[in-house]
């Protein structure tokens, strides 16, 4: 499972339908399932990491990273660098409590800061102290959440193996719809599916990240499923 | 042996007559058993794959195949056959101990690896661009046939051979859950609960390499 008609071609079958018939699901609704998993998927594992490399104008104090041209959406920056070398993060209220004149201060920036900064929602907002006196190169280190596209031959931003972890949330999403499909029970045992695959993701990232870097909890992946068996009465 | 999509196939043919093909398209069955093959791969963490990189002149950054679960090892091969010696897994914070203008080194051979994205995820220029990455540290400034081979736990083919108990215990009750749930709840948790306990059988069989020997898997 591998690219957005992968995963279709396993939906469709599995709810009673087919992509074209649409007697349950329109296109639109499997899409929007499909994009929502793995913007979750990826927020929360914070798997895909995206380096973008930025000329910073001399005397601009701030800068907006928004949507790139590949629909890219910046979700945090984990690691800065000016000139090629790394610099530290600070906030906005240390520096005034450092430097009344903070903002008039320029040079070679050493700091960068991300509070207090993003007024419009789409925006990623950033600063560096002191203010670039010169153009100077950036490079700025990001867990994003790529943008999906969900035609047949489109990859999905996800590690390839967690890829069925999308189907299960779709799936999930389909029976907690009200109509005549709707199944609470399945629902959750899909949603138990997904939610194992996505702390496997979690797993997977976090065993490869820098000792600075942690996500998720002391949680364990493993009989997710148990809870189900037998009495299913029980199920809540 | 049995290869993953046409044995399962058969098999689910044989507990499902007359529904594979109809009720589950050949394609939805063989996207569920390669499915059914990823889930177990992660589990039981023992199928290995490589991946050898030849690397160019003055390039910090390398795509990785996305058959890569785990990265394991990088070797080095300085005439492009060879693989001379290891490298070291370091973060950028370690490489900012060495030298704070790491990317601007360059030297004969590489030393230090680090990932960008959890390995796995393809290169889709159509889309979204880059996936996962690998960095060395230090890059070359001239190459000539030098190499690198990245060593992991990772993905199969559709046709790869698998030993017909692991398909029994693991890819078919995996298929059969999510076949069956929308039917029988309790079936297709026991299903599910069959394909774990499948893959930890299967991950103690294959960890017990070294039975005879003193020497201890871990």
């Amino acid at each position: 499972m591998e690219t957005a008609g992968d995963i279709k071609t396993a939906f469709y079958p599995l709810i009673g339908d087919a992509d074209g018939v649409n007697r349950f699901v329109t296109q639109s609704q499997a899409q929007n399932f499909m994009v929502r998993a793995v913007r979750d998927m990826a927020v929360d594992s914070r798997c895909f990491d995206a380096v973008v490399e930025y000329t910073w104008q001399a005397d601009d104090s701030t800068h907006s990273f928004g949507l790139s041209s590949a629909g890219t959406r910046y979700m945090s920056a984990w690691r800065v660098e000016v000139d090629d070398e790394k610099v530290l993060a600070t906030t906005r209220n240390r520096l005034r409590e450092h430097d009344r004149d903070w903002q008039q201060r320029t040079g070679k920036p050493y700091l960068y800061y991300l509070d207090e900064m993003t007024a419009t929602s789409g925006l990623y907002s950033v600063g560096l102290y002191p203010t670039a006196s010169t153009n100077i190169s950036t490079r700025w280190y990001f867990s994003t959440v790529p943008d999906v596209d969900t035609t047949d031959a489109a990859h999905i931003p996800l590690p390839r193996w967690a890829i069925p972890g999308v189907l299960f949330y779709m799936l999930a999403e389909f029976y907690r719809m009200p109509g005549t499909r709707r199944n609470m029970k399945v629902s959750k045992f899909y949603r138990a599916l997904y939610e194992d695959v996505k702390l496997r993701l979690k797993q997977e990232t976090n065993s490869k990240l820098p000792k600075d870097r942690t996500v998720g909890g002391t949680r364990k992946p493993g009989l997710v499923t148990d809870k189900y068996r037998g009495d299913i009465s029980t199920i809540a | 042996m049995s290869q993953v999509v046409t044995g399962v196939t058969e098999k689910l043919q044989d507990l499902l007559p007359g529904r594979v093909g109809v009720t589950w398209p050949s394609a939805t069955v063989s996207v569920l058993a390669m499915a059914a093959d990823a889930a177990f791969k992660q589990r039981v963490g023992q199928w290995y794959v490589s991946e050898e990189i030849s690397l160019t002149d003055n390039t910090l950054a390398y795509d990785l195949d996305s058959k890569f679960i785990t990265v394991k090892s990088v070797e080095f091969s300085s005439d492009g056959t060879n693989y001379n010696y290891h490298l070291k897994a370091a973060t950028l914070e370690d490489l900012d101990k060495i030298n704070l203008s790491w990317r601007d080194d360059r030297g004969t051979e590489p030393e230090y690896f680090f990932l960008l994205s959890c390995p796995g995820i393809a290169r889709d220029d159509d889309y979204y661009g880059t996936g996962s990455q690998i960095l060395i540290y230090r890059p070359l400034s001239s190459v000539t046939a030098q190499k690198i081979k990245v060593t992991g736990i990772g993905l199969g083919a559709t046709t790869d051979d698998v030993p017909p108990e692991v398909l029994d215990q693991c890819h078919v009750n995996y298929c059969l859950s999510l076949m069956t749930a929308h039917e029988d709840l309790a079936a297709a948790a026991d299903y599910m609960a069959e394909f774990e306990a499948g893959c930890q059988r299967a991950k103690t069989e294959y960890r017990s390499l070294y039975a005879e020997s003193t020497v201890k898997a871990i």
